[in-house]
């Protein structure tokens, strides 16, 4: 019965949020997280299981982040208004997302949502914006298509800032549900790849790290939110 | 050239002596090596050029532990054991865009006669080295791949492999791989040289293993290395430090000691191993050869 009732609330929810919200739901369930291909990093892969979250649509855009900070400047690499938000710490991203009771994806969201349903990525790097000169730049954050989710840009045209601190050997023994990284740490994950990238930083696997503090014209964000009426299992 | 056929420096410096008595050395010598044919033309005794001896020749353990190869550090003397990862083995070169036959080159094929270069090698850092060098001159495999008469320009572009080369994955918002360029005219000159080898042996990974291009004139960075892939364009191509930084840095990057370039004033140089500091040459030297290239 208790799962029946999730179930419902969660496809209102997904209604709700069709119509109105820029969220896609990704469903609870395990995926493989990680790479046996890469560095130690992202070795081994192993099985993680998520519950419900809601991750945006789309990257943060110009505009909307210049109606949370007046005095933020668009990067000339990046600079229509539905282009990418770039040249953003940490945490500026974090305060955004938290301004719009959000947060950052956690690093195993991130990476769940961009293998997407059926965990082959490979096909959705066919339509990326990735492997172009520097002077190409950021395209809007709403351009090109959707990967299985319903999700724009997760490989190529900016990279992105997730929640975790990163760790090089978090793999060896992080949590087999819901992780969300390090208590504590130096540098912040980073994910995906841009439009500059080649193919080898789309990967879904791979795991880049950068320290909280630092802005690049090639580094965005999008805002995850997780399922409040998940829980309870 | 195979490991077996490593000369100690010492000998090899005291042949390189033997030469001088009969030889007045220039910018590049032409010399049998090791068996190698020599090339019958090009560079002659009586090149003014840089004025090299083999009295200038970088000590081989000074130049093979002080390495720019950003693929593997920043840190110069670790290069020669951070790049010990980078595999040269069954190592092909992709040849693509305005060319006859785009192809895929395989490098244990490439049969060109070797040849001996002496030449300075100027950093972009304010740091020089003289380097003695094997391979043969690019304009050599340029005629054998036969660009097409719209190609003006050619890029190289290095391995990339970000599970062996760190900085390939660390630094990853730089634009990896790393690629370079020359005009068509500037790879077809005579002291253009694609070498495979250094002090008389193969080149090791430090140094660009298994070929690398040198181009003496122009700052270090432009001599590219490790090339896996060979492209002729029409247009000028985005390389990795013009795409990356193009306030401080263009694309011919020719030594010019009254430009102060990147972030180096540019009018002398250091000596590595030494305590000296040099004026920097126009051209770093090859003005007689390389001017006539920019009137």
């Amino acid at each position: 019965m208790k799962n029946i009732i999730h179930t419902f609330i969660v496809l209102i929810m997904m209604v709700n949020h069709v119509e109105s919200s820029e969220e896609a739901l990704i469903p609870a369930g395990e995926f493989l997280m990680g790479t046996d291909q890469g560095t130690s990093a992202e070795r081994p892969a192993h099985k993680v299981w998520l519950d419900d979250f809601y991750l945006d649509h789309f990257e943060v855009s110009n505009q909307k982040y210049e109606t949370f900070d007046s005095h933020y400047e668009r990067s000339s690499a990046s600079s229509c208004d539905h282009c990418p938000a770039t040249r953003v710490t940490w945490y500026e991203a974090e305060t955004y997302c938290r301004s719009r009771n959000q947060r950052l994806p956690t690093e195993a969201e991130w990476e769940k949502a961009r293998r997407g349903p059926q965990e082959n990525p490979d096909k959705e790097g066919d339509v990326a914006h990735f492997a172009l000169p520097v002077k190409a730049g950021a395209l809007a954050v709403n351009s090109l298509s959707a990967n299985g989710y319903g999700i724009y840009h997760l490989a190529g045209n900016v990279w992105e800032w997730v929640n975790d601190w990163h760790e090089e050997l978090y793999y060896q023994n992080s949590p087999v549900k819901n992780p969300n990284g390090p208590l504590k740490g130096l540098r912040k994950s980073v994910r995906g790849g841009s439009w500059y990238n080649v193919g080898w930083y789309m990967q879904p696997g791979m795991r880049f790290q950068l320290a909280p503090h630092v802005k690049l014209n090639s580094l965005g964000f999008r805002c995850a939110r997780s399922d409040q009426a998940a829980g309870g299992d | 050239m195979s490991e077996q056929e490593v000369t100690p420096e010492d000998i090899y410096l005291r042949r390189r002596d033997f030469l001088s008595t009969s030889l007045k050395l220039g910018s590049a010598t032409m010399a049998a090596f090791y068996g190698f044919s020599p090339l019958a033309k090009g560079w002659s005794a009586e090149s003014k050029s840089a004025s090299l001896s083999s009295s200038n020749i970088t000590p081989e353990n000074i130049a093979s532990r002080f390495n720019n190869f950003y693929e593997f550090g920043v840190e110069k003397q670790e290069i020669w054991k951070s790049s010990r990862k980078l595999q040269t083995k069954e190592w092909s070169i992709e040849v693509s865009g305005l060319v006859k036959n785009p192809q895929i080159l395989d490098f244990e094929t490439l049969k060109f006669s070797q040849e001996e270069r002496i030449y300075r090698l100027r950093c972009v850092e304010a740091w020089s080295v003289v380097i003695p060098w094997t391979g043969f001159p690019l304009r050599l495999l340029i005629d054998k791949l036969e660009p097409l008469a719209s190609a003006r320009y050619i890029k190289f572009t290095t391995f990339l492999d970000p599970v062996i080369a760190p900085g390939q994955k660390n630094r990853f918002w730089e634009p990896w791989p790393f690629t370079e360029g020359l005009r068509l005219d500037e790879a077809r000159h005579d002291l253009t040289f694609l070498a495979t080898g250094i002090y008389g042996h193969s080149l090791p990974n430090q140094h660009g293993a298994p070929i690398r291009l040198v181009v003496p004139w122009k700052y270090g960075f432009k001599s590219i290395k490790s090339i896996s892939r060979i492209e002729f364009t029409r247009e000028e191509p985005e390389t990795f430090y013009t795409s990356l930084s193009p306030l401080e840095y263009d694309f011919e990057a020719n030594v010019n000691p009254k430009i102060p370039y990147a972030r180096w004033h540019q009018a002398f140089e250091r000596i590595p191993g030494k305590e000296e500091t040099v004026k920097t040459l126009p051209y770093n030297g090859y003005a007689n050869q390389v001017a006539g290239l920019y009137l």
